[in-house]
């Protein structure tokens, strides 16, 4: 520590020849110059080291003990600084990178969300910039009180957000909110009905009366399973309802294509278009528009500047990568029609997972312009929605 | 009474350490390697093998091999080099 102090405040080493050296270190105690690090050169000869301030004074007591002084060796920030004064330019350059510097940090650069897996980084990142929180913003004009409640409005899942500055880093943590369990009202009376139509496959009734049997064909919203049961005494008791029910379905799906369509033909003209963005500011390097041809592929391509410890830093080069085509009618066979349109129907049909498909029929024709198609599947579903009994 | 002699009859009455009640030397040696003295008058005589410091009455001897001084200032010495000895001459 010592050795920082000397450097920032400058130290001279000196050799001193004398004929007395022991009359020069007490006017030294004397004049309360201090010294340190003395080596004898010889007899009589001998090197010290004194802080400049002390070395100011050392003429007068180099007189008086007859002593002859020469400086060795300046060292310390004064002289090093010292060096540099008539190199204005090389001062004032020191002077605008230490604004440059100041000023760019500022500046949000980076934005570090640690969050939850569930969490839209997107979504939290437009919120925080709803409240005035993204790269380029001024660090000291963000209230990160105000921009908490902001985020905390905006996403009711969120239960804590916290925000934080390291220098130009915005560190945001965000953390989920978990909502107590939903309790069901097993004291409520309630039926089970059917949520869809069908043939009833198998039912099994844990809680409540059935009301209807395998086989049975049943209709969305008529009662499978009532609330109501017999007590013992003859007495009628309302119950919660519960059966697991499970119907036969059939899904029927049917669609058309043109048989013709345009098809893409590239030209093999191509064009590259460069823009610099630098804090979200576009800086085009080309001049006329970006759109080259009539009908083209915009290829983007996005390259951000990062620095070695992964920092991205707000400058990012675009490379659009412009392809022009023109469009060719093209007419395709009867069986990639078909193809198409039972790939499209059994998507469309939108069987969900609990559900399995026992059988799918997909019939199809065409005409001149169109193929036609269509699917009839049948599913082995879960049913079963509560009702409540109203008294 | 004297100062003196109220300062020294004073540190008595509150058991004071000696070099505080009457300016007296404190020495501290660090092996045979440094010695820092407190409380000396200067130096009366400096060699590679002898140093002889002033203490007010009488005069303290350190002698040795490549002795120098390190530090000094009006009431601090510190030498180092290979002690010999350190002696109290009255």
């Amino acid at each position: 520590m010592q050795n920082v102090i000397n450097f920032f405040c400058g130290n001279v080493q000196v050799e001193v020849s004398c004929s007395y050296p022991e009359r020069f270190f007490n006017l030294c105690a004397q004049n309360d110059i201090e010294f340190w690090d003395m080596q004898t050169m010889d007899i009589g000869v001998f090197r010290v080291r004194m802080s400049v301030s002390d070395f100011k004074k050392l003429p007068q007591v180099a007189r008086r003990a007859m002593c002859h002084v020469h400086i060795i060796e300046r060292c310390g920030l004064p002289f090093f600084t010292y060096r540099f004064k008539k190199r204005a330019a090389l001062i004032f350059g020191c002077a605008v990178f230490c604004l440059i510097a100041w000023v760019f940090t500022n500046f949000v650069w980076v934005i570090n969300i640690d969050g939850f897996p569930e969490l839209d980084a997107v979504k939290l990142r437009g919120s925080l910039a709803d409240a005035g929180l993204s790269v380029g913003s001024y660090v000291p004009s963000v209230n990160i009180s105000e921009l908490r409640n902001s985020v905390l409005i905006d996403m009711p899942e969120l239960a804590y957000v916290s925000v934080n500055f390291s220098g130009s880093h915005a560190n945001v943590t965000a953390r989920k909110r978990i909502s107590p369990p939903e309790v069901l009202a097993k004291e409520i009376p309630c039926d089970i009905i059917a949520d869809k139509d069908g043939v009833v496959c198998d039912i099994t009734v844990k809680t409540g009366t059935p009301e209807v049997v395998r086989g049975d064909t049943v209709i969305k919203g008529q009662i499978l399973a009532s609330g109501y049961m017999t007590g013992r005494a003859g007495s009628t008791i309302l119950t919660h309802a519960d059966a697991e029910i499970s119907l036969r379905t059939w899904r029927k799906k049917s669609a058309r294509m043109q048989k013709s369509y345009a098809e893409k033909v590239y030209t093999g003209n191509e064009k590259e278009l460069y823009t610099i963005i630098l804090c979200g500011k576009r800086i085009k390097l080309y001049i006329n528009s970006g759109f080259s041809y009539a009908k083209c592929d915009k290829i983007i391509e996005k390259t951000d500047l990062v620095l070695f410890d992964g920092v991205t830093l707000p400058i990012s080069l675009e490379r659009a990568k412009c392809r022009e085509y023109k469009t060719e009618t093209v007419r395709m066979s009867s069986e990639t029609a078909y193809d198409t349109l039972g790939e499209g129907l059994h998507l469309a049909l939108d069987i969900p997972e609990s559900s399995e498909v026992v059988n799918a029929e997909l019939s199809t024709s065409e005409d001149e312009t169109f193929a036609y198609a269509s699917i009839i599947a049948e599913c082995i579903e879960k049913t079963g929605e509560e009702r409540e009994i109203l008294r | 009474m004297s100062k003196q002699s109220f300062i020294v009859r004073a540190a008595d009455l509150f058991d004071l350490p000696a070099d505080v009640r009457g300016g007296l030397m404190h020495i501290e040696m660090t092996g045979n390697r440094e010695v820092y003295i407190e409380n000396h008058k200067g130096i009366l005589e400096l060699s590679e093998n002898e140093v002889r410091l002033n203490m007010g009455k009488g005069s303290v001897k350190v002698t040795g091999a490549d002795i120098g001084v390190l530090a000094m200032n009006a009431d601090e010495i510190r030498l180092s080099g290979i002690i010999g000895s350190v002696s109290f001459e009255v």
